[in-house]
């Protein structure tokens, strides 16, 4: 078959239209796909920002495989990964679904459960430090506070003893470090929330009163309509979570810096170190490579495997 | 038509980007004196500072400054806070803008001189008659050598000294602390001020509190007579027995004595928040903590000297102070106001903001210090310290020792041994100062 030729107006159509785009698509050229190559050129080289830059073949990626951190950081991330993200899904969908009552305040309540997830980071951050306080902190003073206690041993004894009496010394504890972290994650549930909400809304009534007619009970409507209905919106939630998991470093950075003993040294924090505090630019530029791979991977299985479990309408 | 101009647009946008994106930064070298019509060298200089600082900068420092000397201006380039402060530094360093003098301090000095940035200043020391480096006390000016090289004039500094709560000592019926004590009388003070006030079973005052930093627990280490490093820096000392007991016993304050809790600065509560809000009775701390705690302590407090370990006295130092960086065009210039900033004018801006004691030994001797609104009756033992502070190493390979350093967190959290936490850091550190510097 012939191209056809461009007419005029059709060109003159195109180049409006790369007009209007180009404030964007300098700013992306500039601001994102020059630095993405150029991060990708020093993936390659050794340069500490001030010596010059210094070709060295894949001697980062192989420094990566020895550098125990490197590790110790992917362990981390995946385990704050593997308990903050269903505990997260969980806590959205579930708040989702009380707010998505008829009741009256209806709309308060959610603003209140949503308010969180807007405060700024680091002021919530400073917030859940003063909590996890091992001594003077909130959570071990709630923890430990005085219960009362039956004993049996001779007669009918009440004592007063602590819940708990040695909690856990959180931030400070390299055991503790990481629970503390991922307890703290479910604060911001507001931001899953509101789009479970927006999918709730979406589902017809209709389909609910089908269901009742079937004799459907609220299990059962939750299985087999709700559930079904909303998995677009669980799928979508799923994959921003995990790349937002694997990119966790606010928390840490400002909370822990990676301590106690580099137990919530996340992966993005230690990058952040090597480029930022060490100047290793090459290094963490690799580092940011490898993390593109696993990101992207994951997402690729998460787009092969939704095709079995994800309706759309 | 229509296309002639597209083409000419097109082009234009072409050259001003070009232009953006090649064209190399420039700082300007000189300026003209508005009043005397005179050429000067401008002399830039990159501090973090706080408003108040920058105040005093302005207003005092720098007019004195240029007074003096008509051919040089100052700029100031300061950045706010101290987060991101060397990211920015190196930042105008590789966009070839950079300052010509840097404020340091202990925390990053080691990083920038490691990189090799900063400007030796041992033959211009040697060649400046009316520079006499015995101004300053000789141990904080050992802070800014790296590799036997002089890097850069300290300003400020202070030593590490036990700051005590009067009232509470005089509660539990504990004698003052004084030159005479050491670990045993140190320990069994600090049991004695531990308690539980209102009986819930959690102990609400303790005797001390113990800081995981690199300015506080070398000193533990020398007081026993132990030493992180070798003096040429090639080998760590840290596994040898005498460094373990150091550590181990600074350690057992919070894991087997249980009479100081550990703290890092992210737990909500900072280690002289717990002494202000009087949770703790002792604190090993700097005369930096004074203008903290100028704002509401209701108490009777003191200072006194750390205790004596089973070797000898031993304490770290924290300072300030500025360096010359490599790149400048104008070394002359930079290290006439280096001398002024560390000199007899720095000391005194240094007493007015309430910065600690000044590098300059005849201000930090004097009573507009040592008699200030701020002091305790027994200031001065900050200043008897020094003849047996010493600096807490760092290798040139600063990465990897720092890194080696965050594993050491398992020993304060209980979870595993000192002495094993030991071994571990000299393999660390031993393999790395063997290693390239990557």
């Amino acid at each position: 078959m012939k191209k056809q030729k461009m007419t005029n107006r059709q060109r003159t159509e195109a180049l409006q239209g790369f007009a209007f785009i180009s404030p964007w698509m300098i700013g992306f050229v500039c601001f994102a796909l020059g630095p993405v190559i150029f991060s990708l050129c020093l993936s390659f080289c050794k340069w500490d920002i001030l010596t010059p830059i210094q070709f060295v073949g894949m001697k980062n990626y192989a420094k990566m495989v020895q550098d125990p951190l490197v590790g110790k950081s992917l362990v981390n991330t995946l385990y704050y990964a593997a308990f903050a993200i269903p505990l997260g899904m969980c806590g959205a969908l579930g708040t989702a679904l009380l707010l998505n009552q008829k009741l009256k305040a209806m709309r308060l309540f959610r603003t209140l459960f949503y308010v969180p997830s807007v405060t700024s980071g680091v002021a919530t951050f400073l917030l859940w430090s003063f909590i996890f306080n091992p001594e003077m902190g909130l959570m071990n003073r709630a923890l430990s506070h005085k219960v009362p206690w039956i004993e049996l041993v001779n007669g009918i004894a009440i004592k007063y003893i602590p819940f708990i009496a040695n909690p856990p010394k959180w931030l400070a504890d390299p055991t503790w470090a990481m629970p503390a972290l991922i307890i703290m994650s479910l604060w911001g549930v507001g931001g899953g929330m509101l789009i479970y909400l927006a999918g709730l809304q979406g589902i017809p009534e209709e389909l609910y009163e089908a269901a009742l007619l079937d004799g459907a009970n609220p299990i059962q409507k939750f299985w087999y309509v709700t559930i079904p209905m909303l998995s677009p919106t669980i799928f979508f939630n799923l994959i921003m979570s995990i790349i937002g998991s694997f990119q966790v470093f606010g928390a840490a950075f400002v909370m822990t810096g990676g301590a106690p003993a580099n137990s919530t040294l996340f992966y993005v924090l230690y990058l952040f170190q090597n480029a930022m505090m060490y100047f290793r630019m090459g290094y963490a530029s690799a580092m940011a490579w490898l993390l593109f791979i696993i990101i992207l991977s994951l997402t690729l299985i998460q787009l092969r495997l939704s095709k079995k479990w994800v309706h759309y309408q | 038509m229509k296309k002639i101009l597209t083409v000419i647009l097109l082009a234009a946008a072409a050259v001003v980007i070009g232009k953006l994106v090649f064209t190399p930064n420039v700082r300007p070298e000189y300026d003209v004196d508005p009043k005397t019509g005179h050429k000067r060298v401008i002399v830039e200089w990159f501090n973090y500072a706080t408003p108040e600082f920058l105040d005093l900068y302005n207003t005092y420092l720098i007019p004195e400054f240029e007074k003096t000397h008509p051919n040089i201006k100052i700029r100031l380039n300061a950045s706010l806070g101290d987060t991101g402060y060397e990211a920015k530094l190196m930042t105008l360093i590789a966009g070839k803008i950079s300052p010509d003098i840097v404020h340091v301090t202990q925390a990053n000095f080691p990083m920038l001189a490691s990189k090799g940035i900063l400007l030796n200043l041992n033959s211009i020391v040697a060649g400046d008659a009316t520079f006499n480096i015995h101004d300053y006390f000789e141990q904080v000016m050992d802070g800014m050598r790296f590799q036997d090289k002089l890097y850069g004039l300290p300003s400020d500094f202070s030593t590490i000294a036990l700051v005590y709560n009067k009232d509470m000592f005089d509660k539990c019926g504990v004698p003052y602390p004084d030159e005479t004590w050491d670990w045993p009388k140190f320990l069994w003070a600090a049991k004695k001020l531990t308690k539980d006030l209102n009986g819930d079973g959690r102990i609400d005052q303790f005797g001390f509190v113990n800081v995981n930093s690199y300015n506080r627990w070398p000193a533990w280490v020398w007081m026993n007579g132990g030493d992180m490093m070798t003096p040429d820096l090639k080998r760590c000392l840290m596994d040898d027995p005498k460094s373990v007991e150091g550590l181990q016993f600074y350690v057992d304050l919070s894991t087997k004595y249980h009479v100081a809790p550990f703290s890092t600065q992210n737990l909500g509560q900072s280690f002289e928040e717990m002494f202000r809000d009087q949770h703790a009775a002792m604190i090993a701390d700097s005369r930096y903590a004074y203008k903290f705690f100028a704002k509401g302590m209701d108490f009777k407090w003191d200072v006194a000297p750390m205790p004596k370990g089973k070797a000898c006295r031993a304490t770290t130092f924290i300072w300030g102070g500025n360096c010359i960086l490599a790149t400048t065009k104008h070394p002359k210039e930079s290290w006439e106001f280096l001398k002024f900033l560390s000199g007899y004018e720095g000391a005194l801006l240094n007493v007015k903001a309430g910065n600690a004691f000044p590098a300059y030994k005849k201000v930090a001797v004097s009573d507009i210090v040592l008699k200030s609104a701020l002091s305790p009756p027994h200031d001065k033992v900050f200043l008897d310290a020094i003849p047996y502070g010493r600096q807490a190493p760092f290798p040139i390979q600063y990465a990897e020792y720092s890194q080696a350093m965050s594993k050491m967190d398992e020993a304060w959290a209980g979870r595993a041994t000192v002495p094993d936490i030991c071994k571990q850091f000299a393999k660390d550190v031993n393999l790395a100062v063997t290693g390239e510097v990557w």
